[in-house]
């Protein structure tokens, strides 16, 4: 490996960092925010019981609050833990990163205007993120587990100031809520975090050593095409905001599989594989890797014929 | 030792709010993210000065020691990568972008011809957008070589650009095909300025072994026309070797989206 070979991968790798921290922080300063303010028994008690409604509310909030991927595993952990049912929380963790307005517009743009790009695009993520979700409830049938991280990180009380809690004034006790809820986005910043470093590095590895040749060679056929596609979305890591003017940038394959490289890519990559995994129980976060890619695939192979 | 490692996570926050707010000030930013970005990059780092900040004054949660481990790995990186830019001539020297971006002349004059000032990946994606589009036009354009034996086989090399939508992560190498007579001996990685026209090529002719360029390790370039050069210039690296052009730019009017650098 020459040092230039290690000055890229690391160029890479911190341009990811670059590219998803501020959405991290946002996702985890929400996540945070909602610890601490939402009425989530509430919320949650409003969520519909049938299926059907569940989803509809996970979509209806990706497409409402739009957030990157990065942001929306750290604030969808926060749900689940706060009793969000799962088919509601996991459809929208997966599905707002790409239903939201300004993705749906990203989208539009950079395949000049082609409607069905879009449409593909938009519904084969919502149908994926929907069964991923469902799938999701049986592995969390028996509630959110106590043992995880999910746990609401406070600050140390070994921090308090001597003087207590009581005697504080009303302004102090605010300004102390606030340096809470900054602290405890930090440390969910920290922890979302290092799977980011680690997702961004093994992905800059991957782009630099990657025989692209022999990509370029695959991608000749519709069903080969779709899977190297998808292949690159998982180790390429683009953010969920430009992916589709990089898929409009691979003219050589089918609109199949630049549909399957914007679906697969908001869902499941190296970064959030690792977040997945860092978030939620060990048989969920095979359930967020492995469904979406079958789905995509499926959904994307038959959309082969639909649009050409 | 949970203290210190508490201390140190806050540190390494701080220490990337830093960092970006730093990088954002100087030309090198253009080297890893898309400059129309910087807004973005300015507002997280002040985020990240504030929550860190207030997690050293009031640090929230447990310890991990190897989150610790990958941000010191992360601030390992971003020296390195640092380091890396600056040896190019994109320097770290703080200057500031300027405000007000004067619109260059799209057009340059040489013997007496006007060339359009365009890049390889804008070409690409012209070329893509309109493949019978202004084979009456001239370019003069900047890009760096890439040969390959398919191209060897046809004659022709690679002039490529490498294009970011929105960090390096996604940075392809763009171009098209040049051939000319008396075209001086170049190597993979010169840095040329081609003057010329494009032609279809009487059939597309899919090149599958190009490769990265050292910029960026994936190229793609355009199979249905080559650029006969006029004449060839070497030239040094520029001060901004990416070009930041989206699909629909090829649609766009000849205008330079990056300012006088972007050709």
């Amino acid at each position: 490996m020459m040092l230039q070979d290690i000055q890229l991968i690391c160029r890479i790798a911190v341009s990811i960092v670059l590219e998803a921290a501020p959405f991290l922080l946002f996702g985890s300063l929400l996540s945070a925010a909602v610890d601490r303010y939402a009425d989530t028994e509430r919320i949650a008690s409003r969520i519909p019981q049938g299926a059907l409604g569940r989803i509809t509310v996970g979509l209806l909030g990706g497409m409402l609050m739009p957030i990157c991927e990065c942001g929306s595993v750290p604030l969808a952990r926060r749900l689940l833990g706060k009793g969000i049912p799962p088919l509601s929380a996991v459809t929208y963790m997966l599905a707002a990163p790409v239903i939201n307005p300004v993705v749906v517009l990203s989208t539009y743009v950079a395949f000049s205007g082609n409607f069905q790009m879009v449409a593909g695009r938009v519904f084969i993520v919502a149908g994926s993120a929907a069964l991923t979700g469902w799938l999701c409830c049986g592995c969390l049938r028996a509630g959110w587990p106590a043992d995880s991280n999910c746990s609401v990180s406070r600050p140390d009380v070994d921090h308090l100031h001597s003087h207590g809690a009581q005697s504080m004034s009303a302004d102090g006790r605010n300004c102390r809520t606030v340096l809470d809820l900054l602290s405890s986005g930090a440390s969910e910043f920290l922890e979302m975090g290092k799977y980011l470093v680690l997702g961004a590095l093994a992905s800059a590895a991957f782009k630099v050593f990657l025989p692209w040749q022999l990509v370029q060679v695959l991608a000749g056929s519709m069903s080969l095409s779709i899977v190297v596609l998808m292949l690159l979305a998982v180790l390429l890591c683009v953010c969920s905001e430009a992916d589709a003017f990089v898929a409009a940038s691979f003219v050589y394959v089918p609109p199949a599989a630049q549909l399957g490289f914007m679906a697969l890519g908001a869902m499941v990559d190296l970064k959030l594989i690792g977040m997945y995994f860092g978030a939620f129980p060990k048989k969920m976060a095979w359930t967020l890797v492995i469904v979406p890619m079958v789905c995509v695939f499926g959904l994307t192979f038959l959309s082969g014929y639909l649009v050409r | 030792m949970k203290r210190a490692l508490l201390a140190l996570d806050g540190a390494f926050v701080l220490g990337l709010g830093l960092y970006m707010l730093l990088l954002t000030r100087t030309e090198a930013y253009a080297a890893f993210m898309n400059p129309r970005f910087r807004p973005l990059t300015v507002a997280a780092a002040v985020g990240f000065l504030i929550v860190g900040a207030a997690f050293l004054v009031r640090p929230a949660g447990g310890t991990n020691i190897l989150r610790t481990l990958c941000f010191a790995a992360l601030g390992m990186m971003a020296l390195s990568a640092s380091a890396g830019t600056l040896k190019g001539p994109v320097g770290f020297a703080v200057k500031p972008p300027p405000e007000v971006r004067v619109d260059p002349d799209p057009y340059l004059v040489w013997n007496g011809d006007r060339y359009l000032k365009s890049n390889p990946a804008r070409l690409f994606l012209s070329v893509q957008a309109d493949p019978a589009a202004q084979s009456d036009q001239r370019y003069v354009t900047r890009g760096i070589v890439k040969r390959s034996a398919q191209l060897d086989r046809l004659g022709k090399f690679a002039l490529l650009r490498g294009n970011m939508v929105c960090c390096l992560a996604d940075a392809i190498a763009m171009g098209v095909m040049v051939a000319g007579e008396g075209v001086p001996p170049l190597r993979d990685g010169d840095w040329i300025v081609v003057f010329g026209r494009l032609q279809p090529l009487p059939e597309a002719a899919l090149i599958t072994d190009l490769g990265g360029t050292g910029e960026v390790p994936f190229s793609m370039v355009q199979d249905r026309v080559f650029l006969t050069a006029e004449a060839i210039e070497k030239m040094e690296r520029p001060r901004f070797p990416y070009v930041f052009e989206l699909p629909s730019s090829g649609k766009g009017p000849p205008r330079l989206t990056g300012g006088d650098d972007d050709y």
